[in-house]
């Protein structure tokens, strides 16, 4: 039976924390959070304060371990022959309520036999206290129901139905009149009945009078009331919990007063007032009003009554979300406030509870991360970022793992980037994280984390890639390395030495790299692939929204290219699914994006026969884009560059030179893309107007106009 | 039975009363109060019928979900008792002095007056 007092300690301790939080909250969300919530809210206390069960041991469990720990080393003063457990009744399974009465024979300090029998004290005033609250309530029931006289006035009865009926009572309600009482009241759970102190109530009183006590009913609040009671009772040792009980019982006024005037709408608030006054009026014949629902209670409580009716207003969604949100805080806090372990305050379990102290920490920690893995759970699920965030540095190690899997798996690269900022540069989270992410090859991942790890570690990472030919990996990873600012030549030279080789080889098939650009045939490439033999494991992939073709490198089982071919729509919609491909050709419609930016075409041609006219590409072109192109010529006496529309349009942007002397032959212009040319996709001609030409080179530069 | 009830309790008891049906069914109370001009609220009639089933005046036998009611006193039996009540009340149990009263007070006509007679001189009771 101690046992039972050892739960209900604790409970009554995790239950004050949270009477605690709520009154001080009371003062911020007062008028603003609904009066509704603000009485309801209590019940979560109620409940914590009356239900022993808790998922393992709580916030409190702790406490409580410091408790037994006091105690036990005050005990530890007391004769050997009463053991330290005796407090507690669970450390040794013999201390069972059997054995106190023996042990309460031995000679032994009087103080520490009043200590054993604490729980029947408490509970013997628990049970004394709502034996005199019953038999208060009853005597009431008795005193309003020997005078009490049904109403028989039909009028009054079928408003009562109307009011009923638009409160949603579906119980049949009594109306009755008792000159003896103060002011109405609602009698009865079950079979409720409306008490008036007079029929001779004016309409518009008696309605709102009907409504409140109504509302009283479809509420359940008698029931409530009478949980509250019970609940004051058994923790009467607790000035909190009796503070409590005060408070709800304002509360549940505050909050039917709302419920009435929300559901008669906020004009009536001077009214029902008024009713408020006037019943207040005959106040004061009969002072008990226990467990029963009273129109209005005392004067002080009445005059916050109309001052809040009077600012009665339906509460904004905001307020609606920061209840909510309150709501999870508070019934978080009353279920893992906690209590004393269960298997603790349950000796019948046979187990022997002996925890040592210092063991009571990892179980609190325990419990907190799966409590914040709940969270987490919740937040992730939401979407809500930012609050994911803050628990996720809550989460133990290993859960953090099995989130960042998560995150990684599910692809949520915004939730990695704000989780990683949490972690601290190279910790295990981060290790396991990028080996899962190294293995999946999933460089857009990798490369985010790279930005948290340090240089040793990237080191590491680059030795790693270099070793497995791990081109795209190594890229991003010589990159990480650059932005760190500490260039490693040595690396350097690596990746030049690749990025060189790759570089030549694709020039050999015709591919020219320039910066991020790839060219093929004089054309912007949009898609480039290039997928690596022989497990097509390691690939290239470009994409550049500017580009105008999309192709693909074509290698032999030696993982020597082959050629270049263009992908079809078919390839393309494989690679990248259909709705990626419905992107990009939504950005064909408007190639140039809607920036002002500059693109700069490298322009590469060998050899061009004399006389011969050479295509160097195709460029949309809308009016204010500027071009300018550069182009010279080794050998060859004559040039001309000029642009087309289509074959039989006028040549525009035409430059032609003759090579002056041992001056170099070459061309340049400026322009800007105006009437008489209209917009369109011109395409660029070299052509060889005296002698062939050979080893042409330079660029042409765009500058879009944002006139998109 | 001296229970009292209310004007309203009465009105629902007159319209069971003259149900030819055994049983009475709460629409036909609600239609009945309506056609005598006192429509009442559903709620209300609940109230009334429980009030009225608490003072033994009713029966209520549920079938379904729905009630059927049955008085338990008869119309001659409460106007019985009424009369007694209101006997004992005003005249202290005097019966001549009630009928006195009726025929000075000229609250009997002629016509009603000859047919006590006649009621009287046959023999007792009412037929």
């Amino acid at each position: 039976m101690s046992a039972l007092w050892n739960v209900f300690l604790p409970m009554s301790l995790s239950g004050a924390l949270l009477i605690l939080i709520l009154l001080t909250g009371r003062f911020f969300w007062k008028n603003r959070v609904s009066r509704q919530w603000q009485y309801y809210i209590w019940l979560a206390v109620v409940l914590r304060l009356l239900i022993p069960f808790g998922p393992e041991p709580g916030l409190l469990g702790g406490i409580r371990q410091v408790i037994d720990q006091a105690v036990s080393q005050e005990a530890s003063f007391q004769p050997a022959q009463l053991p330290t457990d005796e407090w507690t009744g669970v450390q040794t399974p013999a201390a069972s309520a059997g054995e106190h009465g023996e042990s309460v024979g031995l000679p032994q300090d009087a103080g520490t036999a009043l200590f054993n029998r604490i729980w029947l004290i408490w509970l013997a005033v628990a049970a004394g206290l709502l034996i005199r609250k019953i038999t208060i309530y009853q005597g009431f029931l008795r005193y309003v129901r020997a005078g009490m006289t049904p109403v028989s006035d039909l009028d009054h009865l079928n408003q009562l139905s109307i009011a009923a009926e638009q409160t949603g009572v579906k119980r049949p309600v009594e109306l009755s009149v008792n000159p003896l009482i103060s002011s109405p009241l609602l009698l009865g759970i079950f079979h409720p009945c409306i008490v008036l102190p007079s029929e001779d109530v004016a309409a518009n009183d008696f309605r709102y009078i009907v409504l409140h006590e109504l509302t009283h009913c479809k509420r359940w609040d008698m029931a409530y009331k009478w949980l509250v009671q019970v609940t004051v009772c058994l923790h009467w040792f607790n000035p909190l919990v009796h503070l409590m009980g005060r408070e709800i019982t304002k509360a549940c006024e505050f909050s039917c007063d709302e419920a009435v005037l929300a559901k008669t709408g906020g004009d009536h608030a001077q009214d029902y007032g008024k009713t408020l006054l006037n019943a207040m009026a005959a106040i004061g014949k009969y002072k008990e009003t226990l467990g029963t629902a009273t129109l209005s209670g005392n004067k002080q409580l009445l005059k916050e009554r109309i001052d809040a009716i009077m600012k009665f207003q339906k509460k904004s969604t905001a307020v609606r979300l920061l209840t909510a949100a309150l709501t999870l805080c508070v019934l978080t806090g009353a279920v893992f406030a906690g209590v004393y372990p269960v298997a603790a305050a349950n000796p019948s379990s046979g187990k022997p509870v002996a925890e040592p102290p210092k063991a009571s920490t990892p179980g609190k920690t325990n419990t907190n991360s799966k409590r914040y893995a709940c969270l987490a759970e919740r937040y992730y699920a939401s979407g809500s970022l930012p609050l994911f965030q803050m628990t996720f540095s809550y989460l133990d190690e290993k859960t953090q793992n099995e989130w960042l899997d998560r995150i990684f798996a599910d692809g949520e690269i915004a939730y990695m980037g704000a989780v990683l900022n949490l972690l601290d540069d190279d910790c295990p989270q981060i290790q396991h994280l990028a080996e899962t992410i190294y293995q999946d090859g999933n460089i857009a991942f990798f490369s985010t984390l790279t930005n948290h790890m340090s240089d040793e570690v990237l080191e590491t990472w680059l030795d790693r890639a270099l070793d497995d030919w791990n081109f795209a990996f190594q890229s991003v990873l010589f990159n990480a390395l650059d932005w760190d600012g500490e260039f490693d030549e040595l690396k350097d030279k690596e990746e030049k030495e690749w990025y060189e080789a790759q570089k030549a080889e694709y020039q050999a098939a015709g591919v020219t790299i320039d910066g991020k650009n790839y060219y093929y045939q004089g054309k912007l490439v949009r898609i480039f692939l290039d997928v690596r033999q022989p497990d097509q494991s390691f690939y290239t992939l470009d994409i550049n929204q500017k580009g105008v073709i999309n192709i693909r490198v074509i290698r032999n089982a030696q993982n020597q290219i082959t050629g270049v071919a263009y992908l079809t729509q078919a390839e393309a919609e494989e690679l990248f699914g259909e709705e990626d491909i419905e992107d990009l050709l939504d950005e064909e419609e408007n190639p140039l994006g809607n920036a002002s930016m500059e693109v700069t075409i490298p322009l590469n041609v060998k050899t061009l026969p004399a006389g011969e006219t050479v295509c160097l590409g195709e460029y949309p072109l809308s009016e204010g884009d500027r071009i300018w192109y550069e182009l010279a010529a080794k050998t060859g006496d004559g040039m001309q560059i000029f642009f087309r529309k289509d074959e039989e349009r006028p040549v525009y942007w035409s430059v032609e030179n003759l090579r002056q002397g041992s001056e170099p032959l070459q061309c340049t212009a400026d322009f800007t893309v105006g009437p008489p040319a209209k917009p369109g996709t011109y395409t660029m001609y070299l052509r060889a107007t005296n002698g062939a030409l050979k080893n042409v080179t330079g660029s042409l530069s765009f500058a879009l106009s944002d006139a998109f | 039975m001296t229970q009292q009830i209310s004007d309203a309790e009465l009105e629902i008891m007159k319209i069971i009363w003259a149900n030819p049906e055994k049983v009475t069914l709460f629409p036909y109370i609600l239609d009945g109060l309506a056609a005598r001009g006192r429509p009442c609220q559903k709620n209300t009639l609940i109230v009334l019928l429980s009030r009225l089933m608490n003072k033994g005046f009713l029966r209520a036998k549920k079938v379904g979900r729905r009630n059927e009611y049955t008085a338990l006193v008869s119309e001659a039996e409460y106007q019985t008792a009424q009369t007694r009540h209101f006997l004992d009340k005003i005249y202290e149990g005097n019966a001549k002095g009630l009928v006195s009263n009726l025929i000075a007070g000229d609250l009997l006509t002629d016509e009603e007056y000859e047919d006590l007679k006649r009621l009287l001189e046959n023999g007792r009771g009412l037929s």
